[in-house]
């Protein structure tokens, strides 16, 4: 298990962007961090997956500290950004694939083996020779999937991984995310709650850097409409009329 | 007739994403990256030191010969008119004074040492050029050509963007509002940079499992062209016409 206690962070020292935040990352389930925009999700993923230290507070990795085990222990933890750009930075997808799989000094058999198979389960085996500034959105979100899936971490960070990408990527996306579950330990960070909630085993919602609800699905619409994380689209004609 | 805002900054921009873009181009080189390399570097030095006219038109017919085989003559002559010119006039005073046969070789050997490591990089393209540096074992050199090629694009779209949507605000053509606008985009682009690299570095750390380096380990490719022969010959040539004299 991957945990989070108690964790405290501040970007400038002035008001916590988080707060006293405990999060549980199991394995077998895929649990979701729901918030809006502002609400500290990307600070909390970075905090969990050891690349920032909180200000208090302790993330425990099978019950030890992660931060005595780094660097070692990042290849049990796979983390996506949540901008693609800023997640890729080899010259091309097979660089950026093989990228883990060298510091991990395997044979160049099994890491044929692994590229050939990532590239078949994300529909990559046309880009691996293509460089990254020419891939499409969507195409860069599955090459950044990639180079994380590669070296087979067991817990899966993701920073709002649905987001900006059309219909049919979303679905494969998805997919994906469901076959994994029962072998890994997945967390999502993200505010698009029709898409999070229906695979997620349990649920935290986050608010002005706290947790404010945490369960299995179904989010009471209470804590929804609270957090503005729910809001009724109506035509223009009466969305005009409603106050902000 | 009302003028319109021209877009030079812009325009600048996508002149130079087409010049990366052609340089970029991730098909497989021509010619063995590993034998385009060190002929480029080991012909190139031989031609620029030449004292006769054997070995700069050697080298310029390799040149011409490479750039017909990888269809970039029109990129060769670019190169070869800019550099002559320029050979031209540092060597105008030698050639006014009399002493023709030195200008002409002066001459002569910029443009062949510029043409023939021209035709052999642009061949070979970037990629082409990292794969080369990586299989002699130059691992560092190489992830930081790497790391340029994968930044330089981005840096260009997002500096392109940020000129768009300046100009897309932009309703007067005053030199001073082109001033401003050029101005103001130099703190985005510092801006964005610290970003990048926050992020970059990021991305770095949540990828390396040791507290070392580990390089890659490339290949050989022993699998040779008929170009690769055709330019391993003209090397051999070079450096023996340079031992001869």
């Amino acid at each position: 298990m991957l945990e989070g206690r108690g964790l405290s962070f501040s970007y400038l020292g002035d008001k916590p962007l988080l707060e006293n935040v405990t999060i549980q990352v199991r394995r077998g389930r895929i649990q979701s961090v729901l918030g809006p925009n502002g609400s500290g999700k990307t600070t909390l993923l970075l905090l969990v997956s050891g690349l920032l230290r909180p200000f208090s507070g302790e993330v425990l990795l099978e019950g030890r500290n992660l931060f005595e085990m780094l660097p070692g222990a990042r290849r049990y933890i796979g983390v996506m950004f949540q901008r693609p750009d800023d997640h890729l930075f080899n010259p091309i997808v097979r660089d950026e694939l093989l990228f883990t799989l060298t510091q991990l000094e395997l044979g160049q058999k099994e890491i044929e083996e692994r590229i050939g198979q990532i590239a078949e389960i994300l529909s990559l085996k046309d880009l691996l020779n293509k460089p990254i500034y020419a891939l499409s959105f969507g195409e860069k979100r599955r090459v950044a999937l990639a180079s994380i899936l590669v070296y087979d971490p067991v817990y899966l960070l993701l920073d709002e991984p649905f987001a900006n990408l059309d219909p049919r990527n979303t679905v494969v996306f998805l997919r994906l995310l469901c076959s994994l579950r029962e072998s890994k330990g997945i967390l999502v960070a993200s505010q698009d709650v029709e898409l999070a909630e229906p695979i997620s085993d349990y649920i935290y919602v986050l608010n002005d850097g706290r947790i404010v609800w945490e369960g299995p699905p179904p989010i009471p619409r209470s804590i929804l409409e609270e957090t503005g994380l729910y809001a009724r689209v109506a035509p223009c004609s009466s969305t005009l009329n409603i106050p902000l | 007739m009302e003028r319109t805002y021209s877009g030079l900054i812009n325009k600048y921009f996508s002149g130079l994403g087409g010049v990366f873009g052609k340089l970029l181009d991730s098909s497989p080189p021509k010619i063995n990256p590993c034998i385009g390399v060190i002929v480029s570097i080991v012909g190139t030095s031989i031609v620029s030191f030449s004292r006769t006219f054997f070995q700069p038109v050697l080298a310029l017919v390799l040149a011409l010969v490479v750039s017909l085989v990888t269809r970039k003559v029109r990129e060769l002559l670019y190169v070869s008119v800019f550099s002559f010119f320029f050979a031209a006039i540092v060597a105008l005073p030698v050639f006014l004074f009399g002493d023709v046969k030195n200008s002409a070789v002066f001459v002569l050997r910029v443009t062949a040492s510029a043409s023939f490591f021209t035709s052999l990089l642009g061949s070979l393209g970037w990629f082409g050029v990292v794969r080369g540096l990586e299989t002699l074992g130059l691992g560092g050199l190489t992830s930081q050509l790497g790391l340029l090629a994968r930044y330089i694009p981005e840096f260009i779209r997002k500096a392109q963007a940020s000129v768009l949507a300046r100009e897309a605000r932009t309703f007067g053509v005053s030199r001073r509002a082109r001033w401003t606008i050029g101005l103001s985009l130099v703190g985005d682009l510092i801006y964005e940079g610290f970003r990048t690299s926050y992020w970059l570095s990021l991305s770095m750390r949540a990828r390396y499992f040791e507290n070392r380096f580990v390089k890659r380990k490339m290949p050989l490719y022993w699998s040779l062209a008929p170009l690769d022969f055709f330019v391993l010959l003209s090397l051999i040539l070079l450096a023996c016409s340079m031992i001869v004299g």
